[in-house]
């Protein structure tokens, strides 16, 4: 009877070590392809502190298999448990991105619209354009300024159905502050010119 | 192997892929050579294992990732520095052509790459503030290209502009010496955009002036759109009703001297056969338009025109040069 006893509890431990001693490599596979697939939505790119601390995570963990493995009792139910996370985590990651693009997108879109708006508005003020010294603006040198600028929002709707989202945020933002800084420029200039419109345009120099 | 694990991600976080790729290459390479040799060991019998050799290249792992994070830093601070440097002389060489280049007649092709520069400018300035130091690094040296290329072409047309300077100033000096004995001249300067009157050796007004499309150069043919430059004399005074352009004073060009030249070019082959002198520039009004606008002649704002016009008479001198200043006097 000792014996059996003995022999079926050798057999217990045996199947619980068994069943707690194989790497999770479903788990393991699950965790690896969710990564992947956040790497192809552009997690890396998107969200990339993130993405990087995800990919630590999943180094950690295969340190701690490859240290479970060199145990005589192994266990790999903690692990599991840490893949499953990750997974979940990298899943996460994969809907965050999409939701980042889509911001990124709006954001862009709304820039393209303002900036089309100010580059108007200054074509109408480039008629208005001071006429006179007194303005000293080079129409000349703001109307190439403002073609560079209408080239580049042109170029921003190709970057968007491209992909390549941050380069068309950074082209508008760039674009926008520039026609902006026009905008200013002609305002000034013109506001300058009207207050000054009737004083007599001729001066004599200064004595020295 | 925990410490290699630790040490790989704090040299990522210290952007070492990005600023010391080769040495974290190498860090992964042997973090991985000991993940595999640490996973060979374990399929062994517990008896055989030795794990003294995944212990090595862990530890090898934490130095190269120490070296990588160090050599980063280094990396993105020189960058960073050299970015900084790049974006700060960027800036002075827009205010530059900004200051000295941006009113002259320059080519659509000059200003388009003085505009490219300064929106990579902004881009790279917008870039660098975000910490994306190799973008900042990559606009800012396209900006740069371009800026060099517009500032060239600007400062190549300037020092053009200036070989006849010599004759400027002769043409300044006869001005200023028939003042002194009793004529009231007009001295135009092309590039300050001015028509002075001189009184008695002296500027006594000034007024702003517009001149042709093409003014840098000195009229050679009609057309050219260009403002002559040399010693002219006012021949006829046009009240308003007789000219287009408010009132207008009809100079005497082709002068002798504007003859001559254009003899010799014609006979050289520089001109084509049936190329013209050209002839009617004015002085006139409907001048302030802030722009270089007329066919060659010189046009003021018609309140100027007034003042002009009475201090003026048939036979008044009308020097027109292309600076008073030379060329290192305008760009100081």
């Amino acid at each position: 009877m000792k014996k059996v006893f003995f022999a079926m509890a050798v057999l217990v431990m045996a199947v619980m070590m068994g069943g707690c001693a194989k790497v999770p490599q479903a788990e393991l596979d699950a965790a690896n392809a969710a990564i992947t697939k956040a790497k192809t939505a552009e997690a890396n790119v998107y969200l990339a502190s993130s993405f990087n601390a995800i990919q630590d995570s999943l180094n950690a963990i295969n340190a701690e298999i490859e240290a479970n493995k060199g145990k005589l009792f192994k266990s790999f139910s903690d692990v599991k448990m840490k893949l499953s996370t990750l997974t979940g985590e990298a899943n996460n990651l994969v809907a965050e991105t999409e939701a980042r693009k889509d911001t990124i997108r709006e954001q862009v879109t709304t820039a393209l619209t303002q900036l089309q708006s100010v580059s108007a508005e200054n074509a109408e003020l480039v008629k208005k354009a001071p006429r006179g010294k007194e303005g000293k603006a080079a129409l000349e040198s703001i109307e190439s300024e403002m073609a560079t600028i209408n080239a580049a929002a042109g170029e921003i709707p190709e970057l968007l159905k491209n992909g390549n989202l941050l380069e068309a945020q950074t082209k508008v933002q760039a674009a926008h502050a520039q026609a902006e800084s026009i905008n200013q420029e002609l305002k000034t200039v013109i506001e300058k010119y009207n207050a000054k419109q009737h004083r007599p345009v001729s001066h004599r120099p200064k004595h020295k | 192997m925990k410490h290699a694990v630790q040490a790989l991600a704090e040299a990522k976080q210290a952007e070492a892929p990005a600023f010391a790729a080769a040495e974290y290459a190498r860090a992964r390479a042997t973090f991985a050579g000991a993940m595999q040799e640490w996973e060979f060991q374990n399929q062994r019998h517990f008896i055989y294992r030795n794990y003294r050799s995944a212990r090595a290249q862990a530890r090898k792992t934490v130095l190269l990732c120490h070296e990588a994070g160090l050599k980063a830093q280094q990396t993105k601070d020189s960058l960073t520095r050299s970015v900084q440097t790049r974006l700060t002389m960027l800036q002075s060489g827009i205010r530059y052509f900004e200051h000295y280049y941006k009113n002259l007649p320059l080519s659509h092709a000059t200003f388009d790459a003085y505009s490219r520069a300064k929106l990579q400018y902004r881009e790279a300035g917008d870039s660098f503030l975000r910490g994306k130091i190799r973008e900042a690094s990559k606009l800012s040296a396209e900006a740069g290209n371009l800026m060099d290329q517009a500032s060239a072409k600007a400062r190549l047309l300037l020092e053009s502009y200036f070989r006849d300077y010599p004759l400027w100033q002769k043409n300044a000096r006869l001005a200023r010496k028939l003042s002194a004995q009793g004529q009231t001249v007009l001295l135009i300067d092309k590039l300050a955009a001015t028509c002075s009157v001189l009184r008695g050796g002296k500027i006594a007004e000034i007024f702003p002036a517009e001149f042709g499309r093409h003014w840098t150069g000195d009229k050679i043919r009609k057309g050219d759109k260009a403002t002559p430059e040399g010693v002219y004399r006012i021949i006829k005074k046009r009240h308003p009703g007789s000219t287009r352009y408010y009132k207008s004073l009809l100079l005497d060009y082709p002068n002798a001297e504007d003859q001559a030249r254009f003899a010799a070019l014609k006979r050289s082959g520089l001109l084509p056969r049936n190329a013209s002198i050209g002839g009617g520039i004015e002085i006139h009004g409907e001048g302030g338009k802030g722009v270089s606008w007329t066919d060659g002649c010189i046009a003021l704002a018609n309140a100027d025109m007034d003042r002009i016009f009475r201090y003026c008479n048939v036979a008044t001198p009308v020097i027109i040069i292309g600076s008073a200043r030379s060329l290192n006097e305008y760009l100081k």
